[in-house]
């Protein structure tokens, strides 16, 4: 059973043909399952991907 | 020895009151009993949107989370289930010996009427035949839009078909199952949106097909088939100006969302609008 401290991060991806930059990522992310989603945004860059991630691992631990 | 009658309860229809206050019961052994396969309604189970389990037209008292999710996974099941893949299923994070306890409990905390739904055996569990599941149906639906060799009725090409394409799968719950489970329905119902917004547009049935592209739309504004349907859709109907709407409003949003500008496959589709 999720703890109610469980954070949950899903990253939704697929790409669009001929764009310049095909790469689409949908993130919804939470720190706590219980709030449910807490943002939800899309980009299309690795780096930018990336990012929201280490942002999102870093507010679970110091939160 | 008084025990809290399970039956009791607020909310919902309260299975109780079900048979106290009409001439059937759902209940064995009470006078007014009837085997919901001669009822007529028979049980429904519902996990598009918000999860509910029906009784003929009655929405049952929510069972407990446990048995809820058990009946929500059988659901999606649509054949046996070992029980050892059940209990690690909804219980990944406990010991097989616990996950197998606590599989034991859910089922014994179903209702008396629950458990008419939900056929068990020492190895597998799966809902009785009879159940009726709603996303079975709107799989089936979406297959059926999907394949241009299949026949597709009258009911496949209307308004309602987009309502069963519309909600997603237990959108509040986070069990990395469900969440699997949900992503796949989502592709499902855009791509059966997609496709049907076309077969009408063909049947020159506009405002339908303009309501099926834009549902796809909805559910995912980036997503730059689906604007391509709508822009199809307001062309063949003869509505350029619709056509050139619908492309600024995505070239807008992707703009401001990702900084980017679309395709030249759907810049392509508008061009000729726009050289006039």
């Amino acid at each position: 059973m999720l703890s109610d401290r469980t954070a949950l991060l899903i990253i939704r991806a697929w790409t669009e043909q001929d764009s310049p930059e095909p790469l689409r990522a949908n993130i919804r992310l939470t720190t706590d399952v219980t709030t449910g989603f807490q943002r939800s945004l899309t980009l299309a860059r690795p780096d930018g991907i990336k990012a929201e991630v280490d942002a999102w691992l870093h507010e679970i631990q110091t939160n | 020895m008084n025990e809290p009658d399970p039956r009791a309860g607020s909310g919902f229809a309260d299975v109780a009151s079900i048979g106290r206050s009409s001439s059937t019961s759902p209940y064995p052994g009470d006078p007014g009993w009837r085997s919901p396969a001669t009822v007529g309604g028979g049980f429904e189970v519902c996990v598009l949107g918000t999860f509910r389990f029906r009784w003929g037209t009655e929405t049952l008292m929510a069972e407990a989370g446990g048995s809820q999710r058990l009946l929500a996974l059988l659901a999606l099941r649509d054949r046996a289930v070992m029980r050892g893949a059940v209990a690690g299923t909804l219980w990944p994070e406990s010991s097989e010996h616990h996950a197998h306890s606590n599989l034991r409990s859910a089922l014994s905390r179903l209702s008396e009427l629950s458990r008419d739904a939900v056929l068990v055996t020492p190895l597998d569990l799966c809902l009785v035949e009879r159940v009726k599941v709603d996303i079975r149906e709107s799989r089936a639906l979406a297959h059926r839009l999907l394949d241009p060799e299949a026949s597709v009725s009258e009911a496949d090409l209307g308004p309602a078909a987009i309502s069963v394409l519309a909600d997603d799968l237990l959108p509040d719950w986070y069990d990395d199952w469900v969440l699997l489970e949900a992503e796949e329905w989502r592709q499902l119902r855009l791509h059966a949106l997609e496709a049907l917004a076309d077969r009408l547009t063909l049947h020159r049935r506009f405002g339908v097909a303009t309501a099926a592209a834009l549902a796809a739309v909805r559910i995912e504004p980036l997503r730059e088939s689906a604007r391509a349907t709508a822009i199809r859709v307001h062309r063949a109907e003869g509505n350029p100006s619709e056509a050139l709407r619908e492309f600024d409003r995505y070239r807008t949003v992707l703009q401001a969302e990702l900084g980017l500008e679309p395709t030249t496959a759907l810049r392509d589709l508008i061009a000729d609008l726009q050289d006039r």
